[in-house]
């Protein structure tokens, strides 16, 4: 057991901080939906162009194929940079791309991968639906098959990026009478296509680009299903350790960050009574709290990339890092509101106009998405406990 | 970078956990009461093991090996409440080592001596008279020596028969006296720093075996109770409180192991880790040891069940070494180490 780095690690650590020292975009990411794609295309463009796309994307795919502790250096100085996230490039690098990598065919591969790494292609995820959230497996959207395609009827919900993105990872039902995890297909869906309707859902944060998303006979070509027509459901979790092991990684180690700027907008935030925020020790023993936690979710990462360069694949804690992340951002939250008083409500719609606000709000995004908290809970249960099951 | 324990390490940690099995199992403490005879036993097999030697050299009769063993054998400790006399002994030994004092220091590893620790009840002060101040005083079975910090130093208080009265106390395996220290002497004095470090570190490894301790606990029950025709695991208000359990214990060990690393190798961000792992040992401690008592239902609150003990003991250790306010206090303005 160790906590240090090689002097490789070290070099490697040298050359990303210099080179995103160089390339962070000066720039914020605008609030609109269409201007902040084009900046994450941008960005995305940049880190191909740099050398630096699909960290954890293995080499023969373009990727660096960066083993656990290298990824853990990567994020630890974007997040030092202030670096721009995955934001619309989420899904195509975290679970379109890794589930082509993992279970797609030569043309697949040869189609879409370099296109996602160069910045080329948004892609957004249609899994969710009106009855099936949390509850995939109730999904009912079809694709029936004619000829070579499959003509796909239904509604999607919750469709980040759906405005902006060009491919789609879609999860439907393509065996009529099929119920729960049989009879489901992951398939490749071209956004541009005739029949496809995206309406935007306003949220509480005011700029959204989450998007409810109809299919009226679409047509997609056979050729784009990846895995087997029926297979879907082992398509869509192929990527599940993956994600775990990596999807959360910068939301961990930015919380050590973000603990610190709380502590910071408390030294400098008078309150009504005209004192610093900082000096009311309720407040100050929160934050420290929290810092606490922050450090704790910070020696889970190590731990997590530990097990992944050891093993090949997260422990446990893979599956308690999202549940843990997502409450102590609340937590963080909850006290940032707290201190900062009536400014805190200062607030246009955009999260440019106050970064904590929309923080706050965005913190039940972390509760809800990729897996809800009682979800998180039921995976802990039923695959880390073995206890007993009433589903 | 690594922060599983390798081959060797593994096998320290498998040989305390079948130890614990063979010696200190669960199923001891069912309607347990305190057991002089039976501690005295305790301690002399640790002793046996080398435990109150793991990290002090071998030409000072130890064992060689580093605070990151300590952490892994505190942790399989506190799994089942067993003896914290171990705290104090590991660290009394230290410190007369440092000393000089080698018969107090062999002592206490061969277990024919334990250790005391002194917990002030109010400051505690330290000049040419010798210390003066009121303060619990634990483990006091078999004491060669009371530990105490004293403003910025670590004291070794000797004893003689009688100084030491036992007072009821809520954890009731655990011996503890209550006094001022004034007119004990002072056997061994060093900077503070590094016995409270790594007295943080143990206690914070203690208390992540409490909180995994109890969780495995209670796991186990939902797993054969049943109600309403169902076992309980099944239920989400059962389940989840759980599954939040196992997560905090996680938690809580990921940090320790970051802890022990940053003490054995003197990093600069020491403080911050062996303070936060001590705040978010002791949260999860007390949090799995609410819930393993209120999901075992009314049979929780009987001395029948041992789970009364994880509570007891997280309440016990909450002040040692630093209380969770103190810690906190000092945590807000430690600097984070910058890479």
């Amino acid at each position: 057991m160790d906590l240090d780095y090689t002097p490789e690690d070290l070099e490697f650590r040298k050359a990303a901080r210099a080179w995103l020292a160089d390339n962070v975009p000066k720039q914020p990411r605008p609030a609109d939906v269409q201007a902040g794609a084009a900046f994450d295309k941008a960005w995305q463009r940049r880190l191909y162009d740099g050398g630096w796309a699909g960290v954890n994307w293995p080499k023969e795919y373009g990727g660096l194929g960066l083993n656990g502790v290298r990824t853990l250096i990567w994020w630890e100085e974007c997040e030092r940079a202030r670096a721009p996230g995955y934001e619309r490039f989420t899904i195509a690098l975290t679970h379109a791309g890794p589930t082509i990598i993992t279970c797609g065919t030569q043309e697949h591969k040869s189609t879409y991968l370099e296109n996602i790494l160069k910045g080329e292609t948004i892609w957004c995820q249609g899994f969710s639906e009106p009855g099936a959230g949390s509850d995939l497996a109730a999904l009912k959207t079809r694709g029936e098959i004619d000829g070579d395609y499959l003509v796909v009827n239904g509604q999607k919900t919750w469709t980040s990026g759906a405005a902006t993105a060009q491919f789609q990872e879609l999860l439907i039902r393509t065996e009529p009478g099929s119920e729960r995890h049989k009879g489901l297909t992951w398939i490749i869906c071209d956004m541009s296509a005739p029949g496809i309707t995206v309406q935007p859902i306003g949220t509480m944060m005011g700029e959204s680009d989450i998007n409810a998303t109809f299919y009226d006979n679409v047509r997609i070509p056979l050729k784009n299903v990846v895995g087997e027509v029926g297979g879907g459901w082992s398509v869509a979790m192929s990527t599940l350790a993956f994600e775990r092991g990596n999807t959360f990684l910068r939301d961990q180690i930015s919380m050590v960050g973000k603990v610190e700027r709380a502590i910071e907008l408390a030294r400098r935030t008078i309150t009504a009574d005209g004192k610093r925020a900082i000096d009311d020790v309720e407040t100050a023993r929160k934050l420290a709290d929290l810092k606490a936690d922050a450090l704790g979710l910070r020696a889970m990462a190590i731990m997590n990339v530990s097990n992944i360069d050891r093993n090949g694949q997260p422990g446990p804690e893979g599956s308690m890092v999202k549940l843990l992340v997502s409450q102590v951002n609340k937590q963080l939250m909850e006290v940032v509101a707290d201190l900062s008083g009536q400014p805190f409500l200062d607030y246009d719609g955009t999260r440019h106009s106050n970064e904590w606000t929309f923080d706050f709000m965005w913190s039940w995004v972390l509760t809800i998405a990729g897996g809800a908290t009682e979800i998180q809970k039921e995976i802990i249960a039923d695959r880390v406990l073995n206890l007993p099951r009433a589903r | 970078m690594d922060l599983i324990p390798n081959d060797d390490q593994q096998q320290i940690i498998d040989m305390a956990a079948d130890f614990i099995i063979n010696e200190l199992p669960l199923t001891r403490l069912f309607d347990a009461r305190y057991d002089a005879g039976t501690a005295r036993a305790q301690r002399q097999a640790m002793a046996g093991l080398g435990w109150f030697g793991i990290a002090l050299g071998e030409d000072s009769g130890g064992v060689g090996m580093t605070v990151v063993e300590e952490a892994f054998i505190l942790r399989e400790i506190g799994r089942v409440v067993g003896p914290t006399a171990i705290i104090p002994a590991i660290l009394a030994a230290k410190l007369a080592d440092g000393a000089g004092q080698s018969d107090l220091r062999d002592a206490i590893l061969a277990g024919t001596k334990g250790a005391a620790f002194a917990v002030a009840e109010a400051p505690l002060r330290c000049d040419a008279d010798g210390v003066r101040g009121m303060a619990r005083i634990y483990d006091v079975q078999d004491a060669g020596a009371v530990l105490a910090i004293v403003g910025e130093e670590a004291l070794l208080l000797g004893i003689a028969d009688g100084d030491l009265v036992e007072v009821p106390f809520l954890d009731s395996l655990t011996p503890v006296a209550r006094r001022d220290l004034a007119g004990l002497p002072v056997l061994a004095r060093a900077p503070a720093g590094a016995t409270v470090h790594n007295g943080l570190l143990l206690a914070a490894a203690y208390l992540t075996g409490l909180a995994e301790g109890a969780v495995a606990m209670v796991q186990e029950y939902a797993s054969i109770r049943e109600t309403f025709g169902r076992k309980i695991g099944a239920y989400q208000a059962v389940r989840h409180p759980i599954a939040e359990g196992a997560a905090r214990s996680d938690h809580a060990r990921s940090l320790l192991y970051v802890a022990a690393l940053a003490l054995r190798d003197g990093r600069d961000d020491v403080v911050a880790q062996v303070s936060s792992a001590k705040v978010v040992a002791h949260r999860a401690a007390t949090k799995n040891a609410d819930i393993n008592i209120q999901l075992h239902g009314g049979i929780g609150i009987t001395s029948d069940l041992p789970a009364h003990h994880f509570m007891k003991r997280a309440l016990m250790l909450a002040p040692w070494f630093g209380g969770r306010k103190a810690l906190l206090d000092t945590l807000l303005d430690e600097p984070l180490l910058t890479i």
